[in-house]
């Protein structure tokens, strides 16, 4: 009798879960809509920009703009940054930012921004993993109405560039000139002598990973540099890296300098106690792309030779496109790509300047972002967003903070 | 008669925890999201984020019930979704097939491995994994493959239903009144009085990781057209999510004649809603991820604990 009432019950609940799933995929977009209120009916509610505090505390709960961000961390010294930066912006212009991370693959990937936007987010942004993973994700998106853009990505492969810019949900993308970071951190490694390199790279499918390549390989014609050897895979963890540095100088003596094209913060902590533990500090030389929590102390202790990175405001300016967008104010009519700027470190007063002034205190206040928010400041136009993302350097926000 | 009854007692409340889990899980988060997990859509996507592993937790029923693990299986939804990304070039249904193809063909090495070789299970495994994510980094170069365009069409909902319902369906049916069913709990409660009642145990445990094989093949298809690309760390880590619904659903760890097929769609169930929830009250991932440990851990030691009071109530009587 008990089994019996047992299998009821089961039976019931496996039902019940079942038919909630039915019903959902009979109604496929009627609860999406409902979620997400139309760009029109969030211009009436959406709240008024953090300068004023009362406004703030009244009802913001609810009428807020809400974004999304999908990043794989929030809290190492490449994504950290990107992180703090559109916090700021949202902040600044009153919007609210949701996070999701624990990126590790493709399907990670989605999940989160399924979760984004099941969360409400009225707009999501990500670094997509793969080319090939853009049309879904521009479908999600389109299904649900919720517009996207893209940090840190270039989108120069013609079918997904076609896929983004055919869909009205699309505001853009934010990208970085990765031909000439690679170029340039291989240039770094040929002033400081070194010719015969080892490198880590990104994993291939991305366009950043051809491009990079494709400016290291600038860079070894140009300067008649070598790459001896490569290495995609162990990227993950910084022992991992330790190894691969071992394995890379007994096989190839030659070896005079490594680029970390990607995977810094995982990779250089490895590469440079590897290189300190064999006692070629000084033998081999390394630069990165992408900036990392000790580069100020690799720098004095001559362990690094060039450092390009500091490219962390791009999740910044898709906030103020998305805001400028969802308060009915657009910045611009159609999807953009926006270039963001590296910063290079060559000296250990470099790096100081940039932690204490970029990293510590970030280069854009609250107040500065909210001025680009049309809702306070009406004159802003797209053009001045371009100006100012194409000013920034260390001196342009010491300049800006009154720092000597 | 006081004794009989407390174990009596135990035994309903092992019973029905999974239910009692899912009910509050469903209805806590639904409160305190303010309704929002309940809604259609909301529902429909824990569905398809809970839709692979929906599949090989049926299959891991079968293992499991045997005291069997299968290690390998997030590598084998990488290498099966490569297979397919690669084949969908050529043709989509051979897609299918190629990818349903070489999960048949892991399986059946890992069934080798530990049914007929007799290599513990949780080693074989272990190392077909590393093997499959070795082939895969060669495969990938390091990258991602990605899948034909007109792939895109097959990511409908109602087919992955239709997928899921037939499979687990046919699944349950197996595991729960077929012989070959009852034959993996006999396996799992001790392999030497299931020998001695005629049971051809290495028979039962190749099939079993066949069919593992099978889910995680159909698996690794429908998780590339769920994604548009394969990496090479496609399908990491599934295999804990598997022990972990497994666990959540009233699956005991040890397996035997107390293994319930429903396990599997309870405890899907709940990790799907669990991390929906989560994010849906705006939970952080770090957060996230402690709290399912604790859920994970109180889940497993208050089971742990009455499982074992039940036992040794029935060595004593």
């Amino acid at each position: 009798m008990k089994r019996k009432s047992m299998k009821l019950l089961m039976s019931l609940l496996v039902t019940a879960s079942l038919l909630v799933g039915l019903t959902g995929c009979g109604s496929k977009d009627e609860g999406t809509k409902a979620e997400s209120p139309s760009t029109d009916t969030q211009t009436e509610e959406s709240s008024q920009p953090a300068e004023s505090e009362e406004s703030e505390t009244e009802g913001e709960a609810t009428d807020k703009i809400k974004l999304g961000l999908t990043i794989y961390s929030t809290t190492d010294a490449t994504a950290g940054p990107v992180v703090n930066n559109m916090q700021t912006a949202c902040d600044g212009m009153g919007a609210e930012l949701v996070i999701a991370t624990d990126e590790q693959n493709p399907e990670k990937e989605i999940t989160n921004i399924e979760n984004l936007i099941a969360n409400g987010c009225q707009a999501v942004f990500c670094l997509p993993y793969a080319d090939d993973s853009i049309p879904r994700i521009a479908k999600i998106c389109e299904d649900s109405e919720v517009y996207f853009g893209f940090y840190w990505y270039d989108l120069s492969n013609e079918e997904t560039h076609d896929v983004c810019y055919a869909s009205k949900y699309f505001l853009g993308n934010i990208y970085e000139d990765d031909v000439w970071s690679a170029y340039t951190a291989m240039k770094t490694l040929n002033e400081a002598g070194a010719s015969h390199i080892g490198m880590f790279g990104l994993p291939t499918g991305r366009t950043t990973t051809t491009k990079r390549d494709n400016g290291i390989a600038q860079a070894c014609e140009e300067f008649g540099m070598e790459i001896l050897v490569e290495d995609r895979v162990n990227t993950n963890t910084s022992d991992d890296a330790a190894s691969s540095v071992e394995s890379m100088v007994s096989a190839y003596p030659e070896l005079d300098g490594i680029v970390i094209a990607g995977m810094t913060q995982t990779c250089l902590p490895g590469v440079i106690q590897s290189l300190q533990n064999l006692g070629m500090t000084e033998q081999v030389k390394v630069s990165c792309i992408d900036f990392n929590e000790n580069q100020t102390e690799y720098f004095e202790k001559n362990s690094v030779n060039g450092v390009i990175g500091g490219h962390f405001t791009g999740g910044a300016w898709l906030a103020v496109l998305a805001v400028n967008k969802l308060q009915g104010t657009p910045l611009v009519d159609e999807p953009v790509s926006i270039k963001d700027e590296f910063i290079v470190l060559q000296s250990a007063e470099d790096a100081k300047n940039y932690d204490a002034h970029l990293y510590q205190e970030l280069p854009y206040t609250a107040d500065e972002y909210a001025q680009m928010s049309k809702k306070i400041n009406e004159g802003f136009t797209y053009e001045d967003l371009l100006k100012v993302v194409g000013s920034y350097s260390i001196e342009d926000v010491m300049t800006r903070h009154n720092v000597e | 008669m006081k004794a009989n009854n407390e174990k009596k007692g135990m035994e309903l409340f092992i019973n029905i925890f999974p239910f009692i889990s899912l009910i509050v899980v469903f209805a806590g988060f639904a409160l305190l999201s303010g309704g929002r997990t309940l809604d259609m859509t909301n529902c429909r996507k824990i569905f398809e984020q809970s839709f692979t592993l929906l599949l090989v937790a049926g299959a891991a029923v079968f293992l499991l019930s045997q005291n069997c693990l299968d290690m390998s299986v997030g590598a084998a939804i990488g290498m099966t979704g490569v297979v397919a990304a690669l084949v969908s070039k050529i043709n989509i249904p051979l897609a299918f097939f190629a990818a349903l193809g070489v999960g048949l063909l892991i399986g059946l090495i890992n069934g080798v491995l530990h049914g007929v070789l007799g290599i513990n299970a949780m080693i074989a495994t272990l190392a077909m994994s590393f093997i499959l994510r070795g082939l895969l980094l060669i495969v990938c170069k390091s990258g991602t493959v990605g899948i034909a365009v007109k792939m895109y069409d097959l990511d409908e909902v109602g087919l992955k239903l239709a997928v899921c319902l037939a499979f687990l369906v046919a699944a349950w049916l197996l595991f729960q009144f077929h012989s070959y069913g009852k034959q993996c709990r006999a396996v799992g409660a001790g392999e030497t009085a299931a020998v001695q009642s005629g049971i051809r145990i290495t028979f039962i445990k190749v099939i079993s990781y066949v069919l593992m094989g099978a889910a995680t093949g159909i698996a690794g298809f429908f998780t590339v057209i769920r994604t548009g690309a394969a990496m090479y760390n496609t399908g990491n880590m599934v295999e804990f999510d598997i022990l972990i619904a497994l666990i959540l659903g009233g699956m005991p760890i040890n397996g035997g004649a107390d293994s319930r097929f429903r396990s599997a769609v309870i405890g899907v169930l709940i990790l799907g809603i669990l991390n929906n929830g989560m994010v849906l009250l705006g939970l952080d991932t770090y957060p996230q991820l402690i709290t399912k440990g604790i859920i994970f851990i109180l889940v497993l030691a208050m089971t742990f604990t009455i499982r074992n009071k039940i036992n040794r109530g029935k060595k004593t009587a």
